[in-house]
C-alpha cells in the first residue's frame, strides 16, 4: 500500500494519519452503479474536513484537500485503514456517488473518443489532422536525410577522431533532429556520446542509426509491421485514441520490473508486465518532470486483471481498462531457461532492430562472479557476474547495475526466478521470486 | 574507388576507425555491414564461461519480519542516502543507535532480516564495529555464507582461520607488528598464560618500538600471575613501555607494585589515637617513587608535597583504609581534606571501585560546583563512570528532581549519558518531570535541547503517547515557549521507536 506514496515523508505522514483520531466519518461502500470504493471524512487544519475517496478497482483517488502531492496522505492513511480492517461497510454518501458518475462520464468520453479513431471518424478535424501529419513527415524525412549525410561524414573522417570531440557534437545534430520533430532518433544521437571510450559500441549503434535513416527513406516499401517500428523509433506520435482503437489483451498482468532512470531532466519510470496466462511482456512508460513524483500505481510483486492495448508493433502499452483490484502475486509462471530466452530475444531483436532493452524472466538461475581479477582475489576491478543455469555457461550481468548482492543474498545460492532488463552489454537485475516473495532488486 | 565490405567484424571496425576517406570503402555500406554484425552479434550473445555456483547457504527456517519492519529497517539501512532524511534523526549515531535497536529487537523477537537487506547490513558492520555483534542473530547462517564470498565482509565470517597453526606461528615470528599484535590477542582470548609466556620469552628480543604495542595485547585477561612480567616492564628504557604496564598494574591491587605503594600511602595517611586522620605527605619523590609512576613535578598551583601524596594515593589500592564512608567521616588534620579526597577519588576511578566512588561523588560535586577546574571535571565523569547503575539512576533522579538548572552544572547529561538503557522508570518519570517543569521557562532552551536529545533516543519506546500530553501544555503556554521545537522532535522520535517495536513484536 505504502509503495504507493510518492516519498518517505508522505509515507510518514499516512502512517501518522491511520489512527483514529483524525477520522471523523468512513466506509466502504460497493453496488451495481458503484464499483467499490473507500471514502471518509479526515479532520485537517480547516474547518471542512476533507472529502477522501477511492476506487479500489483501479485504484483511482480523490481527496479535497489542497496537497499537490498525489496520492497524498489522506489517500494514504485511509487505504492503510481500509487495509488494517479499520474500515466498516457503509451506504455511499451523495459526493462519493457524484464522484463516480462523473468519472463514469469521462471514461465513456474516452471511449468514445477511441471509436471515433476506430471507424476512421469523419469531417474536417480528421482531414486537419491528416494534413498535419503529412508536414511533419516532411519535415522528419529532411532531418533523417541530413542525418544519414551526417553517419557517413563520422566514418569517412574515422571513429578514432570523431571520439575527441566534445558532446557538443552529437547535441547539435540530435538538437537538429529535435528540430526536425524526429526526438526518438535524436535520443539514439545523444546516446552515442555516452560510447567515446568504446569504439566497437560506437560503431554498433552509428550502423543501427543509418539502418533507421534508410528505413524511413523507403517507409512505403517496407512491410507494414517494420514500418511501424520504424515511425516510433524515429518518435512519430501515436495518439492514445489510436492506441485504445487497438484490440484489447486481457491478462492477469504480473508487475515484475519497476526501474527509474534520469533522461535529459525528466525521470522515466518503465513498469514491466508480464501475462501470466499469455506469457506476453509488455511496457508502462510514464514520466515526470524536475519535482515531480510519478503518478503510476503499479506496484513490484502485484498483479492486476485488466485489458492492455499495444502501441503498434511495441511492447509499450495503455491500461485500458481494470476488472479487479490489484492483488500480490503468488506465482510466476512462464519464467524460461536462459538459451530459451535468449532465442525469444532474438525474434524480437530481428523484428525490432533498435530494441534497446527487453524484459526477461529467467528460470533457475543462480548468480556467479567470473572473471576475477588475474590473482584470483575476488573484488578486483575486473570482477564480473554472470547468472548460469548450472551447466558451466552464463549470461552476463550489466556491469553498469554494479554487483548484485541482493540477487546473491536472496537466491542463497539455490536456483531462483530472476526478472530484469536485458541490454546490449547485459542483464540489469530487476526482482526475484524467492521465498514465495517478488523481491526488488 | 571503392572497395566493397568483406571480412568479419574487427576489419569493419578497423576501416571505421581510419575513416573510410582513408580505408576506401563506402561510408553507407560501411555502416550497413556494422549494424548488420553489431546484430548478429547482439542475437547470438555469447555465453559466458561460468564456475559452478559456490554450495546454497544453510536453510534458515527462523521467520522474517513483517513487510513494515523490513520498510522501516531497509530505510535505517541506507546509512549513505545523505540527505536523505530516515526516520526523526539527522545525524549518523543516532540512525546508528535506531539501527541497533532495531536489530536488537528482532532478534529478541526471534525474527529474521528480509535477505536481500543482508548485505546492507554487512557493509554496514564494516565501517561501524559496534553494530558487528547483532549481525549474526538477525541474519542467521546466511550473513556467514555471504561473508566467506567477499573480502570486505570477512569479519562476519564463521568459518575457521584458513591458516593452519604452523602458519600462525609464522605470523609470530615474521609478520608485521600489527599482524602479531592481533595474533597475541587472539591468543590471549583463549590462552591467557600462553601468549603472557610467548611475550616474556621474546621480551629482551623485541625492538624497543613494538613493546609497548604488544604488551597492550595483554589487557583482555589480566592476572596476578602477569605481574612479575609488567614489573620488568617498568624498568624499560621507553616511556611509553612504563605507562602501559603502570595502566595495567593499577588493575592489579594484589600485585608487587600495589603493595609497595600500599607501604607508601599507609606512611602518609594515619588514624591518630583521637579518631583524627592525621598527614604526613612525602618529603621527596626518590627514584623508586618515580619507577613506580609517581611524576615529580606537580601541575602549576599546587605543592610539590601535596602532590606527591595525591600521586601516592591516587596509585594505592583502596583495601588498605576503612570503610569509605565511615573513613571519610573523620575529621582530618587542616588543609589537607582536598587533597585526600582528590586522591582517594582517582584512586577510585583508575580501579573502577562502586563503593568509593559513591561515597566521593558528592563532595567532588561540590568542589567542582565550588572551582570548577576543568581536571576536576574530567575526574568527576571519571568517577561516575565508576558508579554502579543503580547508584547512576537515583543520582540522576535526585538531581533533575532538585531542577534542571541545577543539574546541568554538575554533569547531569553525563550521568544520564551513562545510565542503563532504555532508562529505568524512575529516571523516565524524572526526566519527564523536568522537561515539564522546565520547558515553559525562560533561558532554558538549550538544557531542555540536550536533554531532549538523550532522553530521544533513551526513553522507554512505551512511554510516546506521554510525550503529546507534554507538548499540548507546552503549545498552551504560547508559541514562543523555549525548547518546543526540541520537545516536539523527541516526540517524533519516540513515537517512531515506539512503531518500530510494535512491528516487531
Amino acid at each position: 500500500m505504502l509503495s504507493l506514496a510518492p516519498d518517505a515523508p508522505a509515507q510518514r505522514a499516512a502512517r501518522a494519519l491511520a489512527g483514529d483520531k483524525a477520522w471523523c466519518e468512513a466506509g466502504v461502500s460497493a453496488g451495481d452503479d458503484l464499483p467499490p470504493t473507500v471514502w471518509g471524512l479526515c479532520q485537517g487544519s480547516g474547518v471542512q474536513p476533507y472529502r477522501t475517496c477511492v476506487d479500489l478497482t483501479e485504484p483511482v483517488y480523490r481527496c479535497s484537500c489542497p496537497s499537490r502531492k498525489f496520492p497524498c496522505k489522506h489517500t494514504l492513511a485511509i487505504l492503510l485503514r481500509w487495509a488494517g480492517g479499520a474500515i466498516p461497510e457503509a451506504p455511499a454518501p451523495a459526493w462519493v456517488r457524484e464522484w463516480q458518475a462523473s468519472r463514469g462520464d469521462r471514461v465513456s468520453r474516452a471511449v468514445a473518443a477511441a471509436d471515433r479513431a476506430r471507424t476512421g471518424g469523419e469531417g474536417t478535424g480528421r482531414a486537419a489532422g491528416e494534413k498535419a501529419a503529412v508536414r511533419r513527415a516532411g519535415r522528419v524525412a529532411l532531418g533523417l536525410a541530413e542525418l544519414d549525410r551526417w553517419l557517413a561524414d563520422q566514418v569517412r573522417g574515422g571513429l578514432a577522431g570523431a571520439a575527441k570531440l566534445g558532446y557538443d557534437h552529437w547535441d547539435a545534430m540530435a538538437a537538429r533532429l529535435i528540430d526536425a520533430q524526429a526526438p526518438g532518433a535524436a535520443r539514439l544521437v545523444r546516446n552515442l556520446g555516452g560510447y567515446l571510450d568504446d569504439p566497437e559500441r560506437l560503431l554498433a549503434e552509428l550502423g543501427l542509426l543509418r539502418l533507421l535513416a534508410a528505413g524511413f527513406a523507403r517507409l512505403d516499401s517496407l512491410p507494414d509491421e517494420l514500418a511501424a517500428t520504424v515511425r516510433l523509433r524515429v518518435g512519430l506520435p501515436v495518439s492514445a485514441e489510436e492506441v485504445l482503437a487497438a484490440a484489447p489483451v486481457r491478462d492477469r498482468w504480473q508487475v515484475l520490473g519497476v526501474r527509474d532512470e534520469l533522461e535529459d531532466n525528466l525521470m522515466v519510470r518503465r513498469v514491466w508486465l508480464r501475462g501470466a496466462a499469455t506469457g506476453r511482456a509488455a511496457l508502462v512508460l510514464s514520466f515526470a518532470g524536475p519535482g515531480q513524483v510519478f503518478v503510476t500505481d503499479l506496484v513490484l510483486g502485484t498483479e492486476l486483471d485488466a485489458d492492455l492495448c499495444f502501441y503498434p508493433e511495441h511492447l509499450r502499452v495503455q491500461i485500458a481498462r481494470r476488472h479487479a483490484p490489484a492483488a500480490p502475486i503468488t506465482a510466476v509462471p512462464g519464467a524460461l531457461s536462459v538459451p530459451a530466452a535468449m532465442r525469444e530475444y532474438a525474434q524480437a531483436l530481428a523484428a525490432d532492430p533498435w530494441l534497446e532493452r527487453w524484459p526477461m524472466v529467467l528460470a533457475a538461475a543462480t548468480p556467479v562472479r567470473v572473471g576475477a581479477s588475474p590473482d584470483g582475489a575476488p573484488g578486483g576491478p575486473r570482477e564480473r557476474w554472470c547468472l548460469t543455469a548450472g551447466d558451466g555457461h552464463g549470461i552476463p550481468v550489466d556491469p553498469a547495475a554494479g554487483a548484485p548482492w541482493r540477487l546473491v543474498a536472496a537466491a542463497a545460492g539455490r536456483p531462483v526466478t530472476v526478472a530484469g532488463e536485458w541490454t546490449a552489454t547485459g542483464l540489469r537485475p530487476l526482482s526475484v521470486w524467492a521465498d514465495n516473495r517478488l523481491v526488488r532488486l | 574507388m571503392t572497395r566493397s565490405i568483406q571480412g568479419g567484424w574487427p576489419d569493419v571496425l578497423a576501416s571505421a576507425l581510419v575513416g573510410t576517406a582513408r580505408s576506401g570503402e563506402q561510408a553507407d555500406a560501411l555502416l550497413e555491414a556494422a549494424a548488420a554484425h553489431a546484430l548478429r552479434r547482439r542475437a547470438g550473445v555469447a555465453l559466458v564461461p561460468a564456475a559452478r555456483p559456490p554450495a546454497a547457504a544453510p536453510v534458515d527456517d527462523a521467520r522474517t519480519v513483517g513487510p513494515a519492519a523490513a520498510a522501516r529497517v531497509g530505510d535505517l539501512l541506507a546509512l549513505d542516502s545523505t540527505g536523505r532524511e530516515v526516520g526523526p534523526v539527522r545525524d549518523m549515531a543516532s540512525r546508528l543507535e535506531l539501527l541497533a535497536e532495531w536489530l536488537a529487537a528482532a532478534a529478541a523477537a526471534g525474527r529474521r532480516l528480509p535477505t536481500e537487506l543482508v548485505p546492507a547490513l554487512l557493509d554496514a558492520g564494516r565501517r561501524h564495529r559496534g553494530l558487528r555483534v547483532l549481525i549474526a542473530p538477525v541474519a542467521g547462517p546466511l550473513a556467514g555464507w555471504l561473508a566467506g564470498q567477499r573480502a570486505e565482509w570477512s569479519y562476519a565470517s564463521t568459518a575457521p582461520p584458513a591458516q593452519s597453526t604452523v602458519d600462525d606461528g609464522q605470523v609470530w615470528e615474521l609478520g608485521s607488528l600489527a599482524q602479531r599484535v592481533v595474533y597475541l590477542a587472539r591468543l590471549r582470548r583463549h590462552d591467557p598464560d600462553g601468549a603472557r609466556e610467548l611475550l616474556r620469552a621474546a621480551w629482551d628480543a623485541e625492538p624497543p618500538d613494538d613493546r609497548a604495542e604488544l604488551l597492550k595485547a595483554l589487557a583482555p585477561g589480566l592476572s596476578g600471575d602477569d605481574g612479575p612480567l609488567l614489573e620488568r616492564a617498568l624498568d624499560d628504557r621507553r616511556r611509553q613501555v612504563r605507562e602501559v604496564a603502570l595502566d595495567l598494574l593499577a588493575r592489579l591491587p594484589a600485585s608487587a607494585h600495589a603493595q609497595r605503594m600500599a607501604v607508601r600511602a599507609s606512611a602518609c595517611v594515619v588514624v591518630g589515637g583521637t579518631g583524627r586522620i592525621d598527614v604526613t605527605p612525602p618529603e621527596q619523590c626518590d627514584r623508586s617513587m618515580r619507577r613506580d609512576g609517581i611524576a615529580p613535578r606537580p601541575p602549576a598551583g599546587t605543592g610539590e608535597r601535596a602532590w606527591w601524596l595525591e600521586e601516592t594515593l591516587a596509585r594505592a589500592p583502596l583495601h588498605i583504609w576503612p570503610q569509605p564512608h565511615e573513613f571519610l567521616a573523620r575529621e582530618v588534620r587542616e588543609g589537607w581534606v582536598g587533597t585526600l579526597r582528590r586522591g582517594l577519588a582517582r584512586a577510585a576511578a583508575i580501579q573502577r571501585h562502586g563503593t568509593w566512588a559513591a561515597a566521593l561523588v558528592d563532595s567532588l560535586t561540590a568542589d567542582v560546583l565550588d572551582r570548577g577546574r576543568p581536571e576536576d571535571r574530567l575526574l568527576l565523569e571519571a568517577l561516575y563512570d565508576a558508579l554502579p547503575a543503580d547508584d547512576l539512576a537515583i543520582r540522576a533522579t535526585a538531581a533533575l528532581r532538585r531542577g534542571l538548572a541545577g543539574a546541568t552544572a554538575v554533569g547531569v547529561d553525563h550521568v544520564l549519558a551513562l545510565c542503563p538503557r532504555p532508562w529505568p522508570p524512575a529516571v523516565a518519570d524524572a526526566v519527564l518531570a523536568a522537561l515539564g517543569d522546565q520547558a515553559g521557562q525562560r533561558g532554558t532552551g538549550w538544557r531542555i535541547a540536550g536533554l531532549c536529545e538523550l532522553a530521544a533516543l533513551r526513553l522507554p519506546a512505551d512511554l510516546a503517547p506521554r510525550v503529546p500530553v507534554l507538548l499540548d501544555r507546552l503549545r498552551a503556554a504560547g508559541p514562543a515557549s523555549p525548547g518546543l521545537v526540541a520537545v516536539e522532535r523527541l516526540a517524533r522520535t519516540l513515537r517512531f521507536r515506539h512503531d518500530m517495536l510494535e512491528e516487531l513484536a
